[in-house]
């Protein structure tokens, strides 16, 4: 395994993957840094770039999209009282006090020492603990496979924000359009209504740029007129020694918790770095200082955040189960590229795997680069129009869609789910649901499919097999908590 | 009056996904099953279109059950004072359905005259939309734009750009 992560290093250094993942990092701050646009919104739109370069640069730059989107986030929260990602909610707290103090420059300096060692500890233990979850995972078979497919479809209790039912309704919808196209078990074409554009159902690209890209591109056009609250002013970015011994505890314990928040589907960065932030001031001997500036308050929810990044990738590579919105977005541009995402992958492609997690590690430390050095460059950013870049967000929407399959059929279907993601996030219905069902609804159906042919239709095949039989007791124990917690808070809200 | 509208709204698209899932199930009654057996192309749409069926009949209910209730009056207040005032939402609205008009035409004026040209025509007309209005800023946003993508895209990546295709 270490030879193969030496591996990765060297592929990454001695090709374009290096220079990809360095531009992703760059690219993914910019974006993280805008309030109203995320990393995922990136990543959904430069996955059509990926294709035309090897997988693992292309990997490489999605991995740096993500892991300095997160980062972004931080940005805004400080200077403008705005998280540019949900993910630096937490930060805000005492990132912006701390600004209003006149130590801009130290809390920037402070969330990108805690975002880039954060980051390092989470991919060190997605490089290690991924390849092991690996070696039990190639064991399944199809029955594991829809159970696991099930599993993954009950993280949409996670992802469906207020209303489980809104996010259900949302899954199904994911999974109906999953329909379409060559039945997976007796070959005929579904849905398909005579259109060679159909018969291979709808493709991932365009409905992941519609929902994530185009709907956010429509909102920007909505609240154009929206005043953006003025800015302050960058001081010296750096701390000092002593600063970074006080903090360096808080990163390590929050790296933990933000790598196993986000090792568990459904959960998400908002999560880990709200869930850093509570665990730093209950253990802080400052806690009276949270709220008003903390140093603490800010090194916690960032380092929590950027290892939640790692810690979500470890479900996803290795049982191909998205965790939320950002990893699935990676996940389709995993599958756009060929790849099929899985403990296989493990296996087939080991060269591409370990680039990947080669990039995970080191994007932290472009991380640190960037973010010390480049404070400036990316403070700027803010007053960059955001009319511009939304009007820009369309065009590349178009691109995006197009240049797959160089289908003008694929950019209607791209402006669709647009739409519906707008009107989803009008009426307060989740979208990553969606995006679960459709990439799920294959996995399930074909599966699903084999498992009954081999054992004559008897469902009792699930309960003799170990892996199996484990896979029910989690998929249980997923919706009675689930119903238990929809339970409590509806009886706390009386 | 703006939940209202978002109650019709939301009304509106669970009744039109029920009616998507009535299609399917008339369209897949003419595929056959595995002989002996529940499988076939038929069973999985069958199967989750009835679910989420009985999603959108809940969501449907819900929302009528809110929009009687008295927490209603509190909700609505609430959303005036977030949209500030009837003119903002309204010029909310009618920017949403502009950038969707614009988008078709868009998409019609790339079948038409190609992506390059249709780019050209549609990026001052969005940006006009997004505020952004001093014309000699909206030129020049336009040319350097539209000539970073040309150049990135179809020269240097080789990514094929929309070209015309009715005449």
């Amino acid at each position: 395994m270490i030879t193969y992560l030496f591996n990765g290093f060297e592929f990454l250094f001695t090709t374009m993957a290096a220079p990809a993942l360095f531009g992703g990092v760059v690219l993914g701050i910019i974006l993280g840094v805008l309030p109203g646009l995320t990393a995922t919104m990136g990543i959904a739109l430069l996955i059509p770039l990926t294709y035309y370069v090897s997988p693992s640069v292309g990997l490489s730059m999605l991995i740096g999209i993500f892991a300095g989107g997160i980062y972004g986030g931080s940005v805004s929260a400080i200077l403008l009282k705005t998280p540019g990602t949900p993910a630096a909610g937490a930060t805000l707290l005492d990132g912006y006090p701390m600004a209003q103090n006149g130590y801009a420059g130290k809390a920037i300096a402070i969330a990108t020492i805690a975002s880039a060692i954060g980051g390092l500890i989470g991919a060190l233990i997605l490089s290690f603990l991924a390849p092991q979850i690996a070696k039990i995972a190639v064991r399944f078979g199809p029955p594991e496979y829809v159970l696991l497919g099930i599993y993954g479809l009950t993280m949409i209790s996670y992802v469906s924000g207020k209303s489980l039912v809104k996010g259900l309704f949302a899954g199904c919808i994911g999974l109906l359009i999953s329909t379409f196209g060559i039945d997976p078990i007796t070959s005929v074409p579904r849905f398909t209504f005579g259109t060679l554009n159909l018969l291979t159902g709808f493709e991932l690209l365009p409905i992941l740029i519609g929902i994530f890209a185009m709907s956010q591109a429509i909102e920007g056009v909505r609240d154009s007129r929206e005043v953006t609250p003025p800015q302050i002013k960058l001081t010296r970015v750096g701390i000092s020694v002593k600063e970074f011994l006080r903090i360096l505890p808080h990163i390590v314990k929050s790296a933990f918790i933000g790598t196993f928040v986000g090792a568990v589907p459904g959960t998400g960065t908002d999560i880990a770095a709200f869930l850093s932030y509570g665990e730093a001031k209950r253990s802080s001997k400052h806690p009276e200082e949270f709220g008003n500036g903390s140093i603490e308050g800010v090194a916690a929810p960032e380092a929590g955040n950027n290892a939640c990044v790692n810690g979500a990738m470890i479900p996803m590579f290795t049982l191909g189960i998205p965790g939320e919105a950002a990893t699935a977005v990676i996940l389709g541009g995993l599958m756009v590229l060929g790849l099929q995402p899985g403990p296989l992958l493990f296996t087939d492609k080991p060269e591409i795997i370990y680039t990947v997690f080669a990039s995970t590690i080191t994007s932290n430390i472009f991380m640190i680069v960037l973010g010390l050095l480049g404070a400036r460059f990316f403070a700027k950013v803010l007053s960059l129009p955001k009319s511009v870049i939304v009007s820009f967000i369309f065009v590349f929407s178009v691109l995006g869609a197009y240049s797959m399959r160089n289908s003008m059929f694929d950019i209607i279907i791209m402006m669709t789910a647009g739409l519906l993601g707008y009107i989803f996030s009008v009426l307060d219905y989740p979208v990553p649901p969606v995006l679960l069902g459709v990439i799920l609804g294959p996995l399930v159906e074909s599966n699903l499919g084999r498992t009954l042919l081999v054992s004559d239709g008897n469902l009792m095949i699930f309960f003799k097999r170990p892996i199996s039989i484990f896979f029910i007791l989690i998929i249980l124990s997923t919706i009675v908590s689930n119903i238990y917690k929809h339970y409590k808070s509806k009886r706390v809200l009386q | 009056m703006i939940t209202n509208r978002k109650t019709a709204l939301e009304i509106g698209v669970n009744v039109l996904f029920i009616t998507i899932a009535i299609g399917m199930f008339i369209v897949s009654a003419d595929y056959k099953f595995v002989r002996g057996t529940l499988l076939g192309a038929r069973t999985f749409p069958l199967l989750v279109g009835s679910i989420m069926m009985v999603f959108a009949l809940i969501n449907i209910f819900k929302t009528l059950g809110i929009q009687s209730s008295e927490e209603n009056v509190e909700v609505e207040q609430a959303l005036k004072e977030l949209t500030k005032g009837k003119f903002n939402n309204w010029l909310r609205t009618y920017r949403v359905a502009a950038a969707i008009g614009l988008m078709v035409l868009y998409y019609l004026m790339m079948l038409a005259v190609g992506f390059i040209f249709a780019t050209v025509i549609f990026l001052p007309a969005m940006l006009y939309l997004n505020e952004y209005r001093k014309p000699m800023k909206v030129i020049v946003v336009t040319i350097v734009g539209v000539a970073f993508l040309y150049i990135s895209f179809k020269v240097l990546l080789g990514v094929p750009l929309p070209t015309a295709q009715l005449f």
